[in-house]
């Protein structure tokens, strides 16, 4: 389960990297269109108009070469001058379709059936411009020896219609090329129309995405949140059952005092660093009273001896019922060693006066031992009771009824 | 209801998705689907004739550079107006922009002209013209008379006529075909003022009337644009008119029929042929010696001319109401000129040695 939802977060961040690099990517492309759009245009725009100036001058020159043959056949200004300025334009015009074939050469087409059918047109104005010039030249040996009606005649039947039809295929080379940049604009408007339609998608596709990761994000954020309140519950629960098993491990059942694995818990950390009085004390020969009344009688006894103890010395020691019927004192730091010495006498009183049980009178001597300890004197507490319960055994070994002192062994 | 959601929100994905896919092919084929600029319909005449074939590679070519759809159509014969007054019913029925027509007559498709004019259709005449010239936009076309006259001009420079007289024998077309007296009267025209200005010149400086040389019209016939009867007619003219030593055939089949009869009398060279048009037999000919020269109208550049006027017409431009596409003679000299081989192959790329 941990390990799925795991997955589902990095699944997830995988989606928002592809989507950060999906978007550079879009719009990388988007600006590299949009500048080959607005290049593809400019580049389109001028080469027409470019070329059309050309042609524009071609045509010029042809209307000014006619307008120099019409002075010629109407007699108007010197015919050498005029002749003279006839092939000066035509030198001109020639110029002119030169620098248009460059640019034609140069400039690559992206439609290339428009470009053949221009350069068909362009072709055919051209020829036509030269069987003109030819004409002309012809023309120009011959004039002196032609009649003034003549003259008139050949111009109009043979001259300009020549003249007229190399303007008029020029001039449809002009509309070509324009209506081929129409064209070539018209395919780059394709592409700049695709650039809006991405991004229009890419738009759509984003907005859609966002409300969806929106939905997932805010189904997800219900789902942790119910998951955390229920995972903190549940850690209360345990907490509470944890420091019940804890208490209960630490605690002797029958008297509720702290049990012999408390003792370790809280003296172990002590025994390397502190100076502190300890004893043990138990009663003597408790267990005639378990022989003679039953466990449950000398249960409730060694039960009423812990309230007593606990309620006499609690707050000059620790108390622990280490064993059945065995106390052990962790003197306050404020005890002295002799006061622990007249503690541990009144602890023994305390423990031997008369106890009522189930209306019977009861009573036992105790016996004890006191350890005025040293840092380091043990390693655990294994060695510490041990020191202790030897002493202890002596004092019973002696009769009991008495407390003596663990002395350097 | 979590898996509905989900469920709506790929829902809403697919479609989205769909839809601008939709919109993008739409959008797609729209620009790139290439839209003409209008509907432009040509009618010629006389199906099967080259030079309306070269009408109509003109005009869809022409169609072709300036974005028109063309419509090419034809009546069977040069005299059946009602096929080209349907022709023209047809193109204002079906909304077309702009007629370019060679009218079979004068004046019957004045009537129907003037109603598609008057619904806004440019009307524009190739070749020969219609009466009511108010309704047409632009006339395009060569000159018959002009072109009579500059094949009478041509008479004067050919080798080996130079010191004699000429005695001249002519074959037309028909009696009363215009083209074919149009022609005729431009080429005789021509010649009397020579033989005029020859006699003045010789009176003015003393010389002898009886010396100078003069160009004299033997015998005119026409054969009914048979070639086989133009042959005959030909035939017949030199053995009764042995004198002649210049034939002059107004039209394409009477020029073909000269010739023939010519090439068959082993008289090539010496009866010179001064012919109409650029049929391959009449260029053969002219590689052979028999045809001396040929005067060529410009049909191609009616037929483009004819749809680039209309073009210009339906963007509103004003143009001029004649336009001359001129007429060119052809000879040995001038055979392999450039401008000659694209009047004789119009509409082809020319070879790239022209570009010189």
């Amino acid at each position: 389960m941990a390990k799925k939802q795991a997955k589902k977060q990095g699944s997830g961040v995988g989606v928002y990297i592809f989507s950060g690099v999906l978007l550079a990517v879009v719009i990388g492309i988007s600006i590299a269109l949009m500048a080959a759009f607005y290049q593809g245009n400019q580049r389109t725009y001028t080469a027409t108009q470019q070329k059309a100036d050309y042609i524009n001058t071609v045509n010029e020159d042809l209307l000014s070469v006619n307008r120099y043959v019409l002075m010629v056949v109407a007699g108007i200004g010197s015919p050498y001058e005029n002749i003279s300025n006839i092939t000066l334009t035509f030198d001109h015009a020639y110029k002119a379709m030169d620098d248009y074939e460059n640019l034609v050469a140069n400039y690559k087409s992206n439609y290339k059936e428009t470009a053949e059918l221009e350069k068909r047109r362009y072709e055919a104005a051209k020829t036509f411009t030269k069987a003109y010039r030819k004409k002309l030249d012809q023309f120009q040996d011959n004039y002196t020896q032609i009649s003034g009606e003549d003259i008139n005649n050949i111009y109009i039947q043979e001259v300009y219609p020549l003249q007229s039809t190399a303007t008029e295929m020029f001039r449809a080379v002009v509309d070509i090329s324009a209506i081929g940049s129409e064209r070539e604009i018209a395919g780059i408007s394709v592409i700049f129309n695709m650039l809006v339609m991405i991004m229009g998608i890419m738009l759509l596709i984003g907005e859609t995405a966002i409300f969806i990761v929106a939905g997932i994000a805010k189904r997800q954020a219900a789902e942790i949140a119910r998951r955390e309140a229920q995972v903190a519950a549940f850690d209360s629960k345990l907490k509470r059952s944890n420091q019940k098993m804890s208490d209960f491990a630490l605690t002797n059942i029958l008297t509720g005092m702290k049990n012999r694995y408390a003792l370790d818990n809280d003296i172990s950390g002590r025994l390397d660093s502190d100076q502190f009085n300890v004893a043990v004390f138990d009663l003597d020969n408790f267990r005639s009273i378990n022989d003679t009344y039953g466990y449950e009688f000398g249960d409730e006894y060694l039960s009423q001896v812990a309230d007593k103890l606990t309620s006499d010395f609690g707050n000059l020691a620790e108390i622990y019922n280490i064993t059945g019927n065995e106390f052990c004192f962790v003197f306050n730091n404020s005890v002295s060693d002799s006061q622990a010495m007249s503690v541990a006498q009144n602890v023994l009183t305390s423990m031997g006066s008369i106890y009522t049980i189930n209306n019977l009178g009861v009573q036992l001597t105790a016996s004890g031992s006191v350890y005025h300890y040293l840092p380091g004197d043990c390693g655990d507490l294994n060695a510490l009771l041990a020191k202790l319960d030897n002493v202890l055994r002596n004092v019973k070994r002696n009769g009991g009824n008495g407390i003596a002192e663990v002395t350097g062994i | 209801m979590k898996n509905k959601k989900g469920r709506l929100g790929k829902k809403l994905v697919i479609g989205t998705l769909s839809m601008s896919l939709i919109a993008m092919l739409a959008t797609g084929c729209g620009s790139s689907g290439v839209e003409t600029r209008g509907k432009i319909a040509v009618i010629g005449k006389a199906v099967g004739v080259q030079f309306w074939d070269d009408v109509e590679k003109g005009a869809d070519q022409a169609g072709e550079e300036l974005n028109y759809e063309i419509r090419y159509s034809e009546s069977d014969t040069d005299s059946a107006v009602e096929q080209q007054i349907k022709f023209i019913q047809d193109a204002i029925n079906d909304n077309f922009s702009a007629i370019v027509i060679a009218p079979d007559d004068r004046s019957q498709l004045n009537d129907v002209l003037k109603s598609a004019s008057d619904k806004g259709i440019k009307i524009i005449t190739i070749n020969s013209d219609i009466s009511d010239v108010a309704c047409r936009k632009v006339y395009i076309g060569s000159s018959n008379a002009s072109a009579g006259t500059i094949a009478g001009r041509e008479v004067l420079s050919i080798s080996g006529l130079e010191n004699t007289d000429v005695n001249i024998g002519i074959v037309g077309q028909g009696a009363t075909s215009a083209a074919a007296l149009d022609r005729i009267n431009g080429f005789k025209n021509q010649l009397t003022a020579v033989n005029k200005a020859r006699k003045d010149a010789a009176a003015s400086s003393g010389i002898y009337s009886a010396d100078v040389n003069l160009y004299n019209i033997i015998s005119t016939e026409h054969c009914d644009n048979d070639r086989a009867k133009a042959k005959e007619i030909t035939q017949k003219m030199i053995e009764l008119h042995p004198e002649i030593n210049l034939m002059f055939g107004t039209n394409e089949n009477s020029t073909l029929g000269i010739c023939d009869a010519i090439s068959e009398l082993g008289l090539g060279g010496k009866v010179k042929v001064v012919g109409f048009n650029s049929h391959s037999q009449e260029i053969e000919y002219i590689q052979k010696g028999i045809l001396t020269g040929s005067v060529v109208q410009n049909p191609y550049n009616m037929g483009y001319l004819g749809v680039s006027y209309a073009s210009r017409l339906i963007n509103g431009e004003t143009t001029i109401a004649t336009v001359d596409t001129g007429v060119m003679y052809v000879n040995a000299s001038n055979l392999n000129d450039d401008a000659v081989q694209l009047l004789l192959h119009p509409g082809q790329d020319l070879a790239s040695g022209s570009k010189s």
